[in-house]
């Protein structure tokens, strides 16, 4: 069972990481990204190009992030921009696109066969007091603690950090503060896209390289978004992990066949409890 | 499925006269309202007195508005008691939904104007009768007789309030075309096509020139008139609240500073001294 | 000759319905199927566009209503020996009591939650459909038989005029309901849900209203698809139907009932022309692309280029106490 619970925190971590990209992406500029799992995907297979190349994969990882802090922005600047301050749902539908858009650009570009992505950690599985941990899951939450406590420190004590997060409180009072919102909103979307294909590197050895290889992770992202509350990103992980671990473990001691719904099950039950959210505060509107 | 409840409109049901001394219409007591760490509301107390014309003033960030939004339940006080008195007796309005209380008969308009910008000016008043409108959900599918007689008769109500307030040309104008005088106007007749017994207006005049303020001073005495409805308004235009006021209740930083008639609170020090210029240029706007 | 359709204003409308409806009859076959399916799909589209172009609800459930329309009518026509007009609308009923169940927990969460929510209902329903083997098929889904009405067979033109009925008789309801303090008071909560509270406007139970009415119309599409394509399976409770369902009120026009129409025939036509043209297997970007472009673009969909766009209240605005 702590075999379960292990691997099924790894495999939360990365819900997690997804989730936090859609949790950033939303608190900055206010939209639900539809289509953060499909820029993972695409990261995973510029990955698999780069390598299958030749290079190296510890040139492949860096240069991996620079593509999806490329296409983030270039998401924001060129389609995003207009949808800022507008109403969800317009946003949320052209993000929708997006996600279509992006699935049949990879069936275009690498066809449909399920490629192979190694990974940089050994895959050879570790003792740990007891329990048998596969390596790959242990440099998977590695990297995602790693990565959640520079996130942690970026946003505390940089400048930018806290201009991002000024941003994501009070659009309005950040601009009149002299922050440059347009770059903060840049940055915010290159970042979330940077852990995305984080995330896209880190699942690739699990799932494989696949054009639908990120379809069941972002649904359970976005679960995992959810039942942290959408506004708070340490809930994103929390959620994210949560939902690994039940998914686990419904999947070896209930039924594999609902093993899927589980997740939203649990999202729907702690919404109905919670309506925020676990971490999230519930925001009062102003008249 | 019901979606509006089977009551009657307010203004239709008579107000029982109690004897001796005359009852408010509206008891706020010990009203505390805090968001966080922020008290915007402290212990306030007042009284609004059924047929009068009541101000509430004060400077800006005194919870004036956070106060209203209290009373249309908006905001839920962490303490406190609202009173309202109807023809069945007092209710307590803190057990109220935001919804339950335009039946009650209080209609209020907003600082910030929530109008619905993308339709016409007469659907925006149309949508305040809804709660006049009795057929079901199953007759209003169907196209039935109550629905379509019940239709026609709130559509020429409309066009009696319209013409009230001089709107009747505007009637079928988009509302985020129209210059932000007549918003107002049309967010006050949506207001007042719900046949208030309690009208909340804040700050009606905001935006709007002297010979404005001046009209909409006659047209609020003349509802009131009209009507009998109390009317329990935010005003910055002293011109306006000195004129059309029975009662003034004066808020400063959140709490209760005086209350009184106009020519009281006129020269009350305190509010003098807080508000209205300390004994200079007593005049503001 | 533009003055007839001034003076007659239904006339455009009802002459390019019968014109949809009967020009498909002559050729028959494939064609035939094609516009069956779009009057299919444009029934889901009326009800979409109820929930997410009047009220401003983001729904990804309507696979979910779809889904148990089409099952349940196959279910009751085929165990039950439930004739056709009865279990459409007994399925279409169940879709709106899930519709409503589903709903009543979800409606307080703001549009964000809202939207993820009813993307786990369709996650969910989708093992539902999996696991219950004897009465469905299970994964490999069920077969339903074709249509009758009062025990005649309908051949494939009568079945195409029984469901052009069916829209008709779906259009006026919505119609009534447009006209009504209900439709009225979807545009207001999309309008500001605010204001609708302050004038009284129950706003949860009307979006609870919208929702029923979405299940209704999006179930019943779904139980007339049944007998059209005579085999139903799981994998139509999928994210793809979801989103077709609301990229056909995007790209048709929010709110409009020629937008309801367009957006079907964009939905169904679009990859059949692009099968034609041969490049069949980027339907899922045709979607997308064609709902960013709107979005950008046409924010009032397809609809915009036809007319000014008008909400029905604002019709029922100007024609009132003229006729």
């Amino acid at each position: 069972m702590l075999q379960m619970i292990v691997s099924g925190v790894a495999l939360g971590a990365i819900y997690g990481l997804i989730a936090l990209g859609i949790v950033m992406v939303f608190k900055a500029t206010g939209i639900l990204n539809f289509a953060h799992g499909e820029a993972a995907m695409l990261s995973a297979f510029v990955a698999y190009t780069l390598f299958k190349l030749g290079l190296p994969l510890w040139a492949v990882v860096p240069l991996t992030l620079l593509f999806g802090a490329a296409l983030g922005m270039a998401i924001e600047r060129f389609i995003i921009r207009r949808f800022i301050g507008k109403a969800l749902l317009s946003s949320a539908i052209c993000t929708l696109g997006l996600f279509l858009v992006f699935g049949d650009l990879a069936i275009w570009v690498w066809g449909k066969d399920t490629q192979e992505l190694p990974s940089i950690f050994p895959a050879a599985p570790i003792d740990i007091g007891g329990v048998i941990v596969s390596g790959i899951d242990l440099g998977i939450v590695a990297v995602c603690a790693t990565l959640a406590a520079l996130l942690f420190a970026f946003f505390r004590f940089t400048r930018l950090g806290i201009a991002m997060q000024a941003t994501m409180e009070n659009p309005t009072a950040a601009r009149l503060m002299g922050i440059p919102i347009k770059r903060i909103y840049a940055l915010a979307w290159a970042l979330s896209h940077v852990i995305a294909a984080t995330a896209g590197l880190l699942i690739a050895p699990l799932t494989f390289v696949h054009f639908s290889m990120m379809q069941h992770a972002l649904h359970f992202a976005f679960a995992a978004a959810v039942l942290g509350g959408i506004g708070s990103m340490p809930g994103a992980l929390l959620g994210g992990v949560i939902i690994g671990v039940s998914s686990n473990l419904t999947g070896a001691y209930v039924s594999s066949a609902w093993k899927d719904a589980v997740p939203f099950i649990v999202m729907l039950v702690i919404l109905i409890l919670r309506p925020h959210g676990l971490l999230a505060r519930a925001q009062i509107k102003k008249v | 499925m019901r979606v509006m409840d089977d009551k009657t409109l307010p203004s239709q049901a008579p107000v029982v006269a109690v004897p001796g001394r005359a009852a408010p219409l509206l008891s706020i007591q010990g009203v505390r309202m805090a968001f966080g760490g922020i008290v915007a509301v402290q212990d306030v107390s007042f009284d609004v007195m059924p047929g009068t014309v009541h101000a509430l003033i004060g400077p800006n960030g005194a919870g004036k508005t956070t106060m209203l939004n209290c009373i249309s339940r908006f905001y839920t006080p962490q303490q406190g008691a609202m009173r309202y008195r109807t023809a069945s007796g007092d209710v307590e309005l803190l057990g109220c939904k935001a919804h339950q209380v335009a039946r009650l008969g209080i209609a209020r308009t907003f600082q910030n104007l929530e109008l619905f910008a993308e339709l016409t000016v007469f659907d925006n008043v149309l949508i305040a009768r809804s709660m006049a409108m009795r057929a079901t959900l199953v007759e209003a599918l169907l196209g039935l007789p109550r629905q379509r007689r019940e239709e026609r008769t709130e559509r020429e109500r409309v066009e009696a309030v319209l013409e009230g307030l001089n709107l009747q040309a505007h009637a079928h104008a988009v509302v985020r075309d129209l210059p932000y005088g007549t918003q107002k106007l049309v967010e006050l007749a949506r207001a007042m096509a719900l046949e208030p017994r309690l009208m909340l207006l804040d700050e009606p005049a905001a935006g709007m020139n002297n010979r404005e303020i001046d009209a909409l001073g006659e047209t609020l005495k003349r509802l009131q008139a009209s009507v009998q409805a109390t009317l329990l308004l935010i005003e910055h235009s002293m011109p306006l609240v000195m004129s059309i006021s029975d009662t003034i209740t004066v808020m400063h930083n959140g709490a209760f500073l005086a209350q009184g008639t106009p020519r009281e609170i006129e020269n009350h020090p305190a509010v003098v001294e807080a508000y209205l210029g300390g004994g200079k240029s007593g005049k503001r706007r | 000759m533009t003055k007839v359709f001034d003076t007659y204003p239904w006339l455009g409308p009802v002459l390019f319905v019968l014109a949809f409806v009967l020009a498909p009859l002559v050729p028959g076959g494939y064609v035939l199927y094609i516009f069956t399916l779009v009057i299919i799909y444009t029934l889901a589209s009326f009800g979409t566009n109820i929930l997410t172009g009047y009220t401003n609800l983001i729904s990804m459930a309507g696979a979910v209503f779809f889904g148990i329309g089409a099952y349940g009518s196959a279910i009751l026509t085929t165990h039950f020996g439930v004739p056709l007009v009865l279990s459409m609308f007994i399925a279409a009923s169940i879709a709106t009591v899930v519709g409503l169940l589903l709903a009543l927990p979800v409606l307080r969460l703001e549009e964000v939650f809202l939207a993820i929510a009813t993307l786990g209902f369709v996650m969910i329903s989708v093992e539902i459909a999996k696991s219950s083997g004897d009465m469905s098929g299970g994964e490999n889904g069920m077969g339903a038989p074709g249509p009758t009405l009062f025990g005649w067979a309908l051949d494939e033109r009568a079945y195409h005029v029984f469901t052009a009925v069916v829209l008709a008789g779906a259009l006026w309801v919505a119609r009534n309901l447009a006209r009504s303090r209900f439709g009225r008071g979807f545009l207001a909560i999309k309008g500001s849900e605010t204001a609708a509270r302050a004038l009284g406007l129950n706003t949860t139970a009307l979006k609870l209203v919208a929702f029923g009415v979405c299940a209704f119309y999006t179930g019943l599409s779904g139980a007339l698809y049944a007998p059209l394509v005579r085999f139903i399976d799981p994998s139509l409770f999928s994210i793809m139907v979801s989103i077709s369902f609301v990229s056909m009120v995007i790209v048709g026009g929010l709110g409009s009932i020629l937008g309801s129409v367009l957006g079907a025939v964009f939905v169904i036509g679009a990859p059949q022309l692009l099968t034609y043209l041969g490049f069949d297997q980027f339907q899922r970007a045709l979607y997308g692309v064609a709902m960013i472009l709107a979005l950008m673009f046409l924010p009032d969909g397809l609809a915009s280029l036809f007319k000014r766009k008008r909400l029905p209240g604002a019709d029922a605005a100007q024609s009132g106490g003229v006729r």
